[in-house]
């Protein structure tokens, strides 16, 4: 018998055997299994936790995938409800001026430039002739007057501050107190003003502009005096030392009003 | 004379043996678990194991062997028993009669003996399908789960192979079959 037909009818036998089973449907009895059982249970049980490891990586991914979307759509959120800020902040400020200052405000505009020299006070606004920025006009914040406009370009326009030596307000104390007088700028902070001898200034009052030169609107704060010089027998007018109300060092948005 | 079916003696070998089947019905076990999870159907270890005994018994003892193997997942699985078993069965002999007019050699070889196995699997599942008149095999069941199973197979019968020869020795080389 050659090798190939002892395997064909090997093979013929066990498959005649199968027929017969499965044919008739034999089942081993369970009992067969108990022996193994351990060992299924335990393959089940590590499979198990090699799917949920998987499933674990993956929602891991996911979750991580997920935590940089929503930071970086959080930094935009931020971004945005920064600006948004800084527009109510911006809209206030122009409030707040056309209801305690002047009503002509003309905008907003924001600080782009400060002069470096110590003995200057010049600060360069993002606003020009474009946007309707002329000459003279005044610059305040809420907190006080700025100074004015000394020069306009198309994009851009520069401030005079009050602190600085070139630049002089018509004031007067606070509350119709009386009183005239010009305060000018002395460096790096400070404004000199001057009152005539029947003023009876003192420390601690508040100058307001007033009317003269017409340039101001009248009764925006300006300072606070905080030192009154000693009168000297020839004088003729009472100087004061004051405060300006405002810090220009640390303005960001100012408002420009319109000329009177 | 050296021995042609180089299969290692002593109480040794059936430590191997026991250490092999708990390994077998576990990694089928974990497998088919995991298979089941992804919707795919598990790789065969129990066609490999039959394939082994294939290489490294007379052919015709390999064939009972490869029977018994196939019962043996009859056993675990709770089915009708023989079905399986004549699968494995199928699949070695198909393996052995071609194998015998083929070049024993590297990835081809292993390729070759695959899917000539799965091959003989399935057409004996096929036969007893049509002996039985059911419906268990239908021409959708093959497209889905044959290339699967194949791929899958091919997967892990290097790491297998390896698992196979530590327990039953290596494989005889193409001079034995000669002989």
């Amino acid at each position: 018998m050659t090798e190939v037909r002892r395997l064909l009818l090997v093979s013929l036998g066990l498959l005649f055997l199968s027929m017969v089973t499965t044919r008739f449907q034999v089942v081993a009895p369970s009992a067969l299994r108990a022996g193994t059982a351990s060992i299924t249970r335990a393959s089940v049980v590590v499979a198990d936790n090699i799917r949920r490891a998987y499933v674990t990586l993956l929602d891991e991914r996911d979750l991580s995938r997920e935590v940089g979307r929503l930071g970086r759509q959080n930094d935009v959120l931020r971004q945005q409800n920064e600006l948004l800020r800084r527009e109510v902040s911006r809209l206030k400020q122009v409030m707040n001026i056309t209801t305690t200052q002047a009503p002509n405000a003309l905008g907003i505009a924001q600080v782009i430039a400060v002069d470096p020299s110590p003995l200057l006070a010049r600060l360069d606004l993002n606003m020009g002739s474009r946007d309707g920025v002329r000459l003279r006009m005044p610059v305040t914040v809420p907190a006080g007057l700025v100074g004015q406009i000394t020069d306009v370009s198309e994009h851009s326009s520069t401030v005079v501050a009050l602190v600085d030596p070139e630049s002089s307000v018509g004031v007067t104390l606070q509350g119709n107190k009386g009183g005239r007088g010009l305060a000018r700028g002395i460096p790096p902070d400070r404004l000199r003003a001057e009152f005539s001898r029947s003023v009876p200034i003192k420390v601690g009052d508040v100058l307001v502009t007033n009317s003269l030169g017409g340039v101001f609107p009248v009764g925006v704060r300006v300072g606070t005096v905080e030192k009154v010089l000693p009168l000297g027998p020839n004088d003729i007018s009472r100087t004061v030392i004051v405060k300006p109300s405002v810090d220009v060092g640390v303005i960001e948005d100012v408002t420009l009003l319109e000329g009177l | 004379m050296r021995n042609a079916y180089p299969v290692s003696r002593g109480p040794l070998r059936w430590v191997k043996l026991l250490v092999y089947t708990a390994l077998l019905i576990a990694a089928q076990g974990v497998l088919s678990r995991l298979s089941d999870a992804a919707g795919i159907p598990a790789p065969d270890l129990f066609l490999l194991t039959g394939v082994a005994l294939m290489w490294r018994l007379p052919p015709a003892w390999a064939l009972v062997a490869a029977y018994g193997v196939g019962l043996g997942q009859d056993l675990l699985g709770g089915g009708t028993l023989g079905l399986h078993a004549a699968g494995v069965m199928g699949g070695a002999l198909l393996a052995l009669l071609v194998r015998r007019s083929v070049a024993d050699s590297g990835l081809f070889q292993s390729l070759l003996t695959v899917l000539l196995a799965v091959t003989g699997e399935w057409l004996t599942f096929l036969f007893l399908n049509y002996w039985l008149r059911a419906d268990l095999i239908t021409v959708a069941l093959l497209w889905t789960t044959v290339p699967p199973l194949l791929v899958g197979t091919l997967l892990v019968f290097p790491l297998w192979d390896r698992l196979v020869a530590w327990t039953f020795g290596p494989r005889r080389g193409p001079e034995e079959q000669l002989s």
